[in-house]
């Protein structure tokens, strides 16, 4: 398991800003079964440290993920709901988006469908499908 | 049992490596980079990118569970390590009608159940950490998924895709993918005696 900073190029990193209980968590890279642990480590810290009303995930930056994303993500709804703070997804790339529909997780979680685009990825277009972004 | 198909194989990729995590990005890279010679598109791509990942990130979650519980460099290095057992074979083959095979094979514990491991959100898991979505997804990515399987002796998945055709106006219009779920052909065999990668 690789420590927190120590991931390689291109395995998901993630970037916590926290501003009057909002925690917003900016991933970047992979999130596959492999940067997955290093991730949750780096997500749940941040959690934990910050104790939010409201966890926002934020994807534009998430250049590739597998149905390990989905697990990582479930795991860190869950505990945000024993904390009892809110969890939000933000931006998910098309790509993304597909997977999460596809194993309708998009109507579990909840999903602010509004990409606007990476430059360095693959993705293609912004949705303009805008679904409220308060706390739910 | 394969079938006659007047079809021809363009390229051919036999890869293997040890099963750990770090190699399932390399595999995808790898895989991609040989199925972009067919020029297709970046939704085509991804989507058998994720496919993949899913099925090589089984083998090594799950194929080698418990024969090496240290998953590290020590067993990596070490005069000990066994390749035959802690390794995943992958046969990737592109045909002349754009489409692609590829054999993701291990050597490890098998899968007891086929039909349940591939329900949607079925998993092994405990931990609450994994989604059970891994099949589904390469099943809605891929045309059709393969699964063999043997107790003790491992696991094949075959996954095909065939592509829209090069520049066609399908192709070009990445958004509106046709979901073919009703074509997706599931095997199982408990037999799996089958060497497809010799």
């Amino acid at each position: 398991m690789q420590a927190i900073g120590e991931e390689t190029i291109g395995t998901g990193q993630v970037q916590a800003e926290y501003a009057s209980g909002v925690l917003t968590l900016s991933v970047t890279g992979d999130i596959d079964h492999h940067g997955a642990a290093a991730l949750r480590k780096s997500v749940d810290r941040e959690i934990y440290y910050y104790r939010p009303k409201l966890v926002l995930m934020k994807l534009d930056g998430v250049a590739f993920m597998d149905s390990a994303g989905l697990g990582f993500f479930m795991g860190r709804y869950e505990l945000c709901r024993t904390l009892g703070c809110a969890f939000r997804l933000l931006d998910p790339p098309p790509r993304v988006l597909k997977i999460l529909e596809l194993s309708g997780m998009d109507k579990k979680l909840a999903v602010d469908k509004v990409y606007r685009g990476s430059a360095k990825n693959g993705c293609q277009g912004a949705s303009e499908d805008h679904t409220e972004g308060n706390e739910g | 049992m394969p079938k006659t198909i007047r079809k021809h194989i363009i390229n051919q990729m036999k890869t293997e490596f040890r099963a750990i995590s770090e190699n399932e990005r390399l595999s995808r890279a790898m895989i991609c980079a040989m199925i972009a010679q067919l020029d297709v598109t970046v939704e085509e791509l991804a989507d058998v990118r994720c496919a993949i990942s899913e099925a090589v990130t089984n083998a090594v979650v799950h194929a080698y569970r418990g024969t090496h519980s240290a998953v590290g460099s020590a067993d990596i290095t070490g005069d000990t390590f066994d390749a035959s057992r802690n390794t995943v074979y992958i046969l990737t083959t592109l045909y002349d009608d754009r489409s692609v095979k590829i054999i993701i094979r291990d050597r490890g514990c098998g899968i007891p159940d086929i039909r349940r491991a591939m329900e949607p959100l079925y998993t092994t898991d405990t931990t609450g950490e994994r989604s059970g979505m891994g099949f589904a997804i390469m099943q809605s990515f891929m045309d059709t998924v393969k699964v063999k399987s043997a107790h003790g002796k491992g696991t094949t998945v075959e996954l095909r895709k065939k592509f829209a055709p090069a520049g066609s106006a399908s192709a070009a219009a990445m958004t509106e993918e046709p979901v073919t779920d009703a074509e997706d052909v599931t095997e199982e065999e408990s037999s799996a005696g089958q060497e497809d990668i010799a």
